[in-house]
């Protein structure tokens, strides 16, 4: 019956747009603030572009950029500061502290387990004093913005299920990801550009690094509206996006219009919302044309900035260079921007890897921070940095004097946070001397979700959707706000 | 007895389901007796049930109150009214059933409706206050301006908040009829006195008073307040019961300060409900200022507060004017980037409910400002604004702005000095310079790849990331200087040249030097054998395997190949030669040998692709029958070459080839990985890739 009336209300909305003679361009304002429904009683609650009526109350946070660590960044050589297992180095990690921890294929045939602090300086910063080591010399510098969470915990032990776990809240692929969710529940800021942008780098501490699948930034089983847009670096941002030689503006645009003409007559017989989904793709494409180039054309940014950002700002493709970009987007209201730098995965080799991993994001990720908070936006978005999962306190391979690897660690690792109300210069939770298990404060994935979703208003038990006749969530049954982490 | 008693009570909750009997009844009846008068048709007999159904109705709803009043919900002091108004109203009914008895008594029989009538609805309207609340119909709730109430500087904890929650949650348990524990919690003074257990408070460590104590014990623990089955406390609630305590504000009934300490305020704000009482936007009023170019967001649902941006550039005074009218509604106001000015600032402080304000990139000054003052401004942005020091030092006197970002304004540093000390996180002023550090910019790229031209060559160069490069170059090889020739238009070589570019910006470190060979084709080449096989497939990406067989005709036919990488497709790779298990040997007949000087090797080195720089090149010349040798050239493995990245390299060796018709080029393969650390990769053997062998 709900559904009948979902596409009910879809036709009603269709011809509202059509009689008022806004044609296609109405979709534009319709998407901004639907005036239908703003005619009715209780209009309020659709006050916004969002599906649901959201927020649930007043948010902290209007945007987020997720810088995401792929491979799993070594949280006993940046954050979290074991001197125990400097002193006992070698030492074979005792089965009272491994309790029985699922291993990967890769370390499971190791006899020893034998355990290694870092090789790197670990020192106190800022007034809040929190524990950064000698890799990460610019975060050291902001770190009373920064919000630490040592007792992050997963389940997964793998790239990929740990990825999308984090994610879309599922170790298996298939549901929405969470700047999908973000952009279903909350709508967009922007007609202009997506709601949910995606920037790759590759890292230079791994030469070859995990993969990353499209999928990660999939809308699932929501509408494909809310699917992350993977903006490239170099000429062609978005691929297939300008217009093929010989094509004017002008022909594209009644290209477009005959063209919505059909899909809509489409719409009529079939009632398919996946159509609709598709002329507004279509349309979001033709302001792209524009509004892309605009976004990704760092020639406007003045000097200090790029010098602030570090060498990498200027060249594309670069984290630094992704991260001025974000900040470029947020400035443009797009609600949530995702980053991924991958090559976190130092099984081997790990200083030699780990020394150029952290270069290439200290700088970016300190820059990208502070500038948001000298524009004021930091206020109000949120930035997150974390990879899927941690990695071992043991050494994986041979252990020698200047060389070690570790494996993946799902048990304890560290991310930090940024503005978006969360709370500043704080370091949350605490893993025992091994920096293996967690003793105070655990969080779970879900509990980082719901945190996240809280800042933007969102009650994660109340943002569902419906699916194969169950209600899913990103939490799914799962995640507690942690109320601690927020600053009131 | 106990049980009896509790059904009487429960039976009691049926009174106000039982009530609506006479009242439907009466007036039905009260119908009739007009339509008999009227219509002039005798309906008595339907009368007189009437009357009797409705006295009978209204005995038993009023014993049913009676049940319900045992409840002791109300206090018997608000139930009064009503009771008095019931009772008169079962005598009225009463009587009618007597008067329409006794014969000829017609008009008093309708007055005496009129005056059951009456009482019906007194005793109506009375017990509708007691359910729902004095001013459940009150006009102004519905069709009034709501006026917003304010939190004034001091409160009553005990009486606006604690009695309030003790008597929503706890004193159904803790009264005079009923005090578990001997605790009561209907007034302060049984309050502080105490129950069973004790004092309530501990005076010395008020956190771990009993109070405290029970509402935090978790769920299930026993002796958790209020018990389970009963409503528990919010989490205001509770955060407001701990400060009262742990605050030591219970020792006294009294009123409490409330400072601007954010943190009592806003939970005393959510707790009595304040300041969330503004009427909803009209919606056309929001469709216009969609129209105008304002993006509207609500605040949360349900609180009737929004947010609006300016998403145009070109504001003007009607629209921030025709914004008033939601000036109630509006909390946050987005006006960044837009034609906003100081004349325009002055109807912003009809906005008085407006927290955040957004002013950066507009053409506002100090006069701005002046229209903030006695706002409750919470954070104020005026980056890339030309306000002073003097205006914002007065507005954060008159504002109690907890927020300021003001990057790039035209206050001066010593400004910047005093505001700072004025809080900490009070303003921000921008930190672009925490991590500036001299950079180097990056050498000019040139545009062409192919860098083997017939007459002449236009040479232009890619733009650069960061503006305003200057790029300076030489094409004699010696090293370009800031005296070198400018880059400006594409530069058009005649002649074989090394071009030397450097990119040169003031408050940067200069480039590295790019250099670039461009090759005349002078075509000394005609005629070549290429002598070792090349009969290995080459694998360019996964289970993708061609032959360079019969390639042969690229490394002469000056013409660069495409820009290879692992996964290029076999077109481009076919623009090279590959050789694997072999050196790379060539025989070239040449004419004009006089006038060659150097012979250059155009090469490849990507790991992934197994391609690696020879290990040696050497020249040979034939002179009788026998090759001789003429130069040859050792190449060092490269220092840390990315696994990723192609490396295009060009050979050059010198040359005096006088007297020879016949030269013979050996690259030398390294077969093998090499065994330094990057290049130690457990792949069978190397190759070598070659695109062009250049006679000039």
């Amino acid at each position: 019956m709900e559904e009948l009336n979902k596409y009910f209300l879809n036709n009603n909305r269709r011809h509202f747009l059509k009689n008022i003679g806004f044609g296609i361009g109405g979709l534009a304002l319709g998407s901004m603030l639907d005036p239908f429904n703003l005619s009715d009683s209780n209009g309020m609650s659709k006050l916004h572009s969002g599906s649901l009526p959201l927020p649930h109350f007043a948010p902290k946070a209007k945007r987020v950029i997720y810088l995401f660590q792929s491979g799993g960044p070594s949280q006993l050589d940046l954050f979290d500061y074991k001197p125990y297992l400097n002193k006992f180095r070698g030492m074979d990690l005792p089965d009272s502290i491994r309790k029985g921890q699922r291993l990967t294929g890769m370390t499971s045939n190791q006899s020893k387990f034998p355990v290694t602090g870092s090789l790197y300086d670990f020192k106190q910063y800022g007034e809040s004093r929190a524990w950064v080591s000698s890799l990460m010399p610019n975060v050291s510098k902001i770190v009373d913005e920064l919000c630490f969470v040592k007792s992050m915990h997963t389940e997964a032990i793998n790239h990929d299920p740990a990825i999308t776990f984090f994610q879309t809240g599922s170790q298996q692929p298939g549901r929405p990801s969470i700047g999908s969710w973000m952009s279903y529940g909350l709508g967009s800021l922007n007609d202009n550009l997506p709601s949910f942008i995606v920037l790759l780098s590759t890292g230079n501490g791994k030469p070859q690094p995990q993969p990353l699948y499209s999928r990660l930034w999939g809308n699932g089983f929501l509408s494909s509206l809310h699917q992350g847009v993977q903006f490239r670096s170099g000429k062609d941002p978005v691929l297939y996006l300008q217009n093929p030689e010989g094509v004017t503006k002008e022909e594209r645009r009644k290209m477009l219009d005959h063209l919505a003409e059909i899909n809509e007559a489409q719409e009529k017989s079939f009632g398919d919302s996946e159509i609709s989904s598709r002329i507004s793709n279509y349309e979001m494409a033709y302001r792209m044309q524009t509004s892309v180039p605009d976004a990704m054309d760092i020639s406007e940014e003045p000097d200090h900035i790029l010098r602030m950002y570090g060498k990498n700002s200027y060249k594309p493709g670069t984290y630094a260079a992704n991260c001025l970009l974000a900040r470029r987007l947020i400035e443009k209201d797009v609600r949530f921007v995702q980053l991924y730098h991958t090559g976190w995965d130092q099984h081997d080799n790990l200083p030699s890897q780990i020394t150029r991993q952290a270069e290439d994001v200290d700088q970016g990720t300190a820059a990208l921070i502070m500038d948001l908070k000298q524009r004021g936006l930091l206020e109000d978005t949120l930035v997150i940095w974390g990879g899927e999962f941690g990695r071992t306190n043991y050494c994986q391979g041979k252990l020698t004097d200047i060389d070690y690897g570790r494996d993946h660690h799902p048990r304890s690792f560290t991310i930090f946070m940024a503005g978006g109300g969360i709370k500043p210069g704080f370091s949350y939770g605490e893993t025992d001397d091994f920096g293996y298990n967690i003793v105070k404060n655990p969080v779970h994935v879900h509990d980082l979700q719901a945190t996240i979703l809280n800042q933007f208003g969102i009650d994660h038990e109340r943002m569902t959707y419906k699916f194969q006749g169950r209600r899913f969530r990103l939490t799914d049954v799962h995640g507690e706000v942690k109320k601690e982490l927020l600053d009131i | 007895m106990e049980t009896l008693f509790e059904i009487v009570k429960y039976l009691g909750k049926f009174h106000p389901l039982v009530l609506h009997l006479p009242i439907g009844s009466l007036l039905m009846t009260f119908l009739l007796v007009v339509i008999s008068k009227l219509q002039k048709s005798s309906l008595e007999k339907a009368i007189r049930i009437g009357v009797d159904f409705s006295f009978f109705g209204a005995l038993t709803a009023t014993i049913l109150g009676y049940f319900l009043s045992l409840n002791d919900t109300y206090g018997i002091e608000n139930l009064k009214p009503h009771l008095f108004a019931g009772l008169i109203t079962l005598f009225l009914t009463f009587s009618l059933c007597i008067s329409h008895r006794l014969q000829g008594k017609e008009n008093l029989f309708i007055s005496l409706f009129v005056m059951t009538l009456i009482a019906l609805s007194i005793t109506g309207h009375k017990g509708a206050m007691i359910t729902h609340g004095e001013d459940y119909l009150a006009p102004e709730a519905f069709f009034g301006e709501p006026q917003i109430e304010k939190l004034k500087d001091s409160i009553h904890l005990y009486e606006k908040v604690v009695s309030v929650i003790f008597e929503d949650k706890c004193v159904s348990c803790h009264n005079a009829s009923k005090s578990k524990n001997n605790l009561r919690l209907d007034s302060y003074d049984l309050m502080m006195r105490g129950g069973n257990l004790g004092s309530l408070f501990d005076t010395d460590q008020p956190e771990k008073g009993l109070l405290v104590k029970y509402i935090s014990l978790p769920m299930e623990d026993k002796l958790h307040m209020p018990p389970k089955n009963k409503a528990q406390l919010s989490d205001n609630e509770k955060w407001l019961l701990n400060h009262w305590v742990n605050s030591g504000a219970y020792r006294k009934s009294t009123y409490t300060k409330i400072d601007d300490e954010d943190l009592l305020k806003n939970q005393l704000i959510s707790f009595l409900g304040l300041e969330k009482k503004v009427k909803q936007a009209r919606g056309d009023v929001l469709v216009k200022l969609v129209a105008m170019g304002f993006r509207v967001n609500p605040n949360a649902i349900g609180d009737n507060f929004l947010k609006a941006k300016f998403v145009k550039t070109k504001l003007k005074s009607e629209h921030i004017k025709f914004l008033t009218k939601i000036k109630q509604q509006l909390v946050e106001l987005d006006l960044s980037n837009s034609s906003f000015n100081d004349e325009m600032a002055s109807t912003l402080v009809d906005f008085q409910n407006l927290r955040v304000l957004r002013l950066d990139r507009t053409a506002i000054s100090d006069k701005a400002l002046s229209y903030l003052y006695g706002t409750e401004l919470k954070v104020l942005n005026i980056c890339n604004t030309s306000v002073t020091f003097s205006g914002v030092s007065s507005l954060l006197k008159f504002t109690k702005l907890k927020k300021v970002y003001a990057w790039n304004t035209a206050i001066k540093d010593e400004g910047k000095t005093q505001l700072s000390a004025l809080g900490s996180g009070l303003i921000n002023f921008g930190t672009s310079n925490l991590f500036s550090e001299k950079l180097s910019l990056r050498a000019p790229e040139v545009n062409s790849f192919n860098n083997i031209f017939d007459d002449s060559i236009y040479v232009s160069f890619e733009k650069h990331q960061v503006k305003n490069i200057k790029i300076r170059y030489t094409t004699d090889g010696s090293e370009p200087n800031k005296n070198s020739t400018l880059y400006m238009d594409p530069i058009k070589l005649n002649n074989s040249s090394i071009l030397k570019a450097k990119s040169i910006k003031e408050g940067w470190l200069d480039s590295e030097t790019n250099e670039v060979m461009f090759f005349k084709n002078d075509n000394y080449v005609i005629g070549y054998k290429v002598k070792s096989k090349t009969n290995d497939n080459y694998t360019i990406s996964h289970k993708v395997d061609f032959s360079f067989n019969g390639n042969e005709s690229v490394l002469f036919d000056n013409k660069k190949g495409a820009r290879v990488y692992k996964g290029t497709s076999i077109e481009d790779a076919r623009t090279w030669m590959g050789f694997a298990k072999n050196d790379f040997v060539a025989e070239v007949k040449i004419r004009d040998s006089e006038k060659v000087n150097f012979i250059t090797l155009s090469m490849l080195e990507n790991l992934d692709m197994k391609a690696i720089f020879p290990k040696r090149i050497e020249i040979y010349g034939k002179s009788n029958d026998r090759w001789l040798p003429i130069n040859q050239l050792e190449i060092d493995l490269q220092d840390h070459p990315d696994d990723r990245k192609s490396y295009f390299k060009e050979f050059t060796l010198a040359v005096n080839l006088e007297g020879y018709n016949e030269v013979k080029i050996v690259a030398v393969n390294h077969f093998k990985f090499p065994k330094a650390p990057v290049y130690d990769r457990k792949r069978k053997y190397s190759w070598i890739f070659i695109d062009e062998v250049i006679f000039w």
